[in-house]
């Protein structure tokens, strides 16, 4: 039952006649479990948290930084440093104090999967990696849970419902769309192609709004059909998705084989050598030997001037890999140094591995060490 | 007979265009191999296809009238 205090608050959720004080209470008795409290994360829980979702889990084991803010609008200043799980779960406590809110300042990982998703009845994707969004994926398609997808590129946006029973009897999976992970390197994300700080904001809004039309059973929700947001042209499309998979063959039947399986689809940067900006300084003052390779896209812009070298492209990484020559010192480097050690793992396997270095935070944290001497 | 196929995400960042022109092909399969052929960038992607709106798995044949997509995985969140 609704509380007069809860009659009050939600009164204009009351009058919609689909909804009414029946889709109030499902929403009041509904678990929603929020994975990423970052761009898509933070609309989806201010909304969730607005319409008075009753319990509200976070998983997140980031701290704010300051380049969040240009986007996650729930964080401030002063939050940087801290537990995005933990500030995010303050910021909707102090706006709606009846509702439940519980966080995890952890990784998602295949071995808590199963205790974390269990206790919710739907998980919302708002990750920002490939590894975590298919270990969500396969978690749910085992629970049959539904997955509300959003993920987004530079000025474009996509959001799907996956696992979702209630429409379908052999609904879509993430993998009937992509079924397997891109190659590492391949497709970038925020970090590195940069994003409109306002497209989150749009796509995690159309997120939020699927999860409470899934909760109430008002209207149709986004279960086989992919919706695409261009920002640039506002193009919006609304794609159909069939179920075109064996489960059995492409995703992990149960736990046990889930924990078997291997999500860690990139950066395991433990076998690439790293140098930060201020050992490379130190040692371009020593040695004019070095060469570079900026692994960048021809689009990226140019190389800088004090690290011009090689241009190699991700792109055309596999084609030109022989013509270098890799038997004099070489740091490799992109824009934030997750391609380059992705380069480096290929380069690699051509021998050389000692003489490459991999320029730790790319261009980004270069650019960072030459306005500021004293970064590290 | 020339396709026009639209290009999204990192596709399009790739070609440097959102839309290309592909000739000379009559299915689906055709157009991905000459796709790929032409950026050879993509095939690393493990992007979808769509054909008037209907993302696809299958060969299917295709003409100058139909809508063309390449759809790539979405990083970011």
């Amino acid at each position: 039952m609704l509380s007069k205090r809860e009659y009050n608050r939600y009164s204009r959720h009351l009058l919609l006649k689909e909804l009414g004080p029946e889709g109030q209470q499902k929403l009041k008795q509904a678990k929603v479990l929020v994975v990423g409290a970052g761009g898509l994360g933070c609309p989806v829980l201010q909304y969730l948290a607005a319409a008075g979702v009753g319990t509200i889990g976070i998983v997140d084991r980031d701290v704010v930084e300051l380049t969040n803010l240009q986007r996650q609008v729930i964080f401030k200043e002063s939050d940087i440093g801290y537990p995005k799980a933990e500030r995010a779960a303050d910021y909707l406590r102090e706006r709606n104090s009846l509702i439940e809110i519980h966080t995890h300042n952890t990784q998602l990982s295949s071995n808590n999967v199963q205790k974390l998703f269990e206790p919710y009845d739907l998980v919302v994707d708002c990750t920002d990696n490939f590894s975590t969004r298919y270990l969500i994926n396969d978690a749910c398609a085992i629970l049959k849970k539904p997955m509300v997808y959003g993920s987004i590129h530079r000025y474009q946006g996509q959001v799907s419902v996956f696992h979702d029973y209630r429409s379908s009897e052999n609904p879509p999976s993430y993998r009937c769309l992509f079924p397997q992970p891109p190659e590492d390197g391949s497709v970038m994300n925020c970090a590195e192609a940069g994003v409109l700080g306002v497209l989150p904001g749009i796509v995690g809004t159309v997120q939020a709004n699927e999860i409470i039309k899934w909760i109430t059973g008002i209207g149709d929700v986004l279960s086989g059909k992919l919706w695409m947001l261009d920002a640039l042209t506002m193009n919006t499309t609304i794609m159909t998705l069939k179920s075109n998979y064996d489960p059995a063959q492409q995703t992990p039947k149960d736990f046990e084989s889930l924990r078997e399986y291997s999500y860690n689809f990139s950066c395991d940067n433990s076998e690439v050598q790293q140098i930060t900006p201020k050992e490379l300084a130190g040692m371009l003052q020593t040695s004019d030997q070095i060469q570079f390779i900026d692994v960048r896209e021809n689009h990226e812009g140019d190389s800088p001037p004090e690290l011009k070298g090689i241009r190699l492209p991700m792109s055309k990484l596999n084609q030109q890999m022989d013509s270098i020559n890799l038997n004099t010192i070489t740091v490799v480097y992109c824009e934030v140094g997750r391609r380059s050690a992705s380069a480096i793992r290929q380069l690699s396997n051509e021998g050389h591995i000692d003489n490459l270095y991999n320029l730790k935070g790319g261009l980004n944290h270069w650019k960072q060490f030459q306005q500021n001497e004293h970064y590290e | 007979m020339t396709i026009k196929v639209k290009l999204f995400g990192i596709l399009a960042d790739n070609a440097q265009a959102n839309k290309i022109e592909i000739s000379d092909v009559s299915t689906t399969e055709e157009l991905l191999q000459k796709v790929n052929r032409k950026y050879p960038s993509f095939e690393s992607v493990n992007y979808k296809i769509s054909v008037n709106q209907d993302i696809i798995s299958n060969d299917q044949k295709i003409s100058t009238d139909d809508e063309i997509a390449l759809l790539p995985p979405f990083s970011g969140g």
